[in-house]
């Protein structure tokens, strides 16, 4: 008697397991989103059945208010999107709370717009020297850049192009002899260094010669 | 975290140290992080590019050396191939798998069995004969085909001025 009614219990959990299991796979939503407190929840589900649908719902409800957004995902639609910024693929991915409809919206050309509180890393001192600025304006696209829309929010085309003083970044006094030193003895650090000295001596003597780098320093 | 990246970084940075190729240095910025690397690159002779020396960083992905470094130039150069803001654009850096343009065989671009010095030696290559046909820079491939005068007189300058002239 014992034996039976053991078997029973043992089935009953089974087959309410694949119930539960069933019901939550119906939500019809991509993997990656049920991610977040799911696994957590289908481990303690074969407990009790209800307590775990009601959960379910509830996350639901919190999910259209505001929709959770992981780096795995924003990573799932970079690898798709490699030259959209991180930043425009989480706000996309916080309006439609998942990466299928994203990657769609992406693929059929739609324009990613950045966050409207997005501030550029690199926007200051980017754009200034020398006037050669690359960034606006120009609407042929690259070989590698399929999406039309997005030439004017590519970050790759804001212009970084300028000199920096390798001189001061490296702690390089030209004044400095540093001819007898041996690049093997060195670490990286201080074959850099005299790489850039080394450079700087070599270009010195070049001006000297050439009347072409005089007229430019000019 | 990444134990395979991690020791494969380790084994390049070895390599590089002990001998690297001539007009490149590269080593990680911070010896606590692996994954970014600071780079110097000659430029190389016979360019326009002849005489100056080049900063760049390499960025590794946490999944190397399955995907690619990205190398980015700071401050970024004028190049056909190098993106105004300096990232690097070589089949080589490319993530492996076929191009979705087709203007890159496979075996052009990223693999395992590439390293972080055939990434040096690319760019230098790319510096003494920029390829115009798959351009980063629109500008600048339009300024090296229509007017190289004024294309080496930029680079020129640019270069003077990071030599603290």
């Amino acid at each position: 008697m014992a034996d039976q009614s053991f078997t029973l219990f043992i089935i009953l959990a089974i087959a309410g397991y694949i119930a539960v299991k069933w019901f939550l796979s119906n939500n019809e939503q991509h993997p990656s989103i049920q991610i977040n407190g799911f696994s957590s929840q289908s481990d303690s589900a074969t407990a009790s059945g209800t307590a775990a649908s009601s959960n379910a719902a509830s996350r639901q409800t919190r999910r259209r208010i505001r929709r959770r957004v992981n780096d795995d995902m924003i990573e799932v639609v970079q690898s798709l999107a490699p030259h959209l910024h991180p930043e425009q693929i989480r706000y996309d991915l916080e309006q439609t709370g998942s990466v299928e409809t994203t990657v769609e919206r992406y693929l059929s050309g739609r324009d990613m717009p950045f966050p409207p509180d997005y501030v550029p890393e690199s926007e200051t001192g980017g754009n200034s020297s020398n006037g050669q600025n690359q960034s606006t304006g120009s609407s042929v696209t690259t070989g590698n850049n399929t999406n039309n829309n997005s030439t004017s929010t590519d970050p790759r085309k804001r212009s970084n192009i300028k000199a920096d003083n390798l001189l001061k970044k490296f702690n390089v006094d030209p004044q400095e002899d540093l001819s007898n030193l041996n690049p093997n003895d060195l670490s990286i650090e201080e074959r850099k260094r005299l790489m850039v000295w080394q450079a700087r001596k070599s270009m010195e003597l070049k001006v000297e010669n050439s009347e072409y780098l005089q007229s430019l320093l000019k | 975290m990444s134990k395979t990246a991690q020791k494969r970084l380790l084994k390049e940075l070895e390599k590089l140290t002990k001998d690297s190729p001539e007009g490149i240095l590269a080593s990680p910025i911070d010896d606590s992080n692996l994954f970014q690397w600071d780079c110097l690159i000659m430029g190389p002779p016979d360019s326009c590019y002849e005489g100056g020396v080049f900063n760049a960083r390499l960025d590794f992905p946490k999944d190397y050396p399955l995907n690619p470094p990205k190398l980015t130039f700071q401050p970024s150069i004028l190049h056909p191939n190098i993106y105004p803001n300096g990232e690097v654009c070589i089949s080589i850096l490319h993530s492996p798998g076929s191009d979705p343009n087709m203007y890159e065989h496979e075996c052009e671009r990223w693999s395992p069995v590439q390293s972080v010095e055939m990434i040096l030696l690319s760019v230098m290559s790319i510096l003494s004969e920029p390829n115009i046909e798959s351009g980063a820079n629109i500008d600048a491939c339009i300024l090296w085909r229509d007017n190289r005068p004024e294309f080496e007189r930029q680079v020129k300058l640019n270069l003077l001025k990071s030599l603290g002239f």
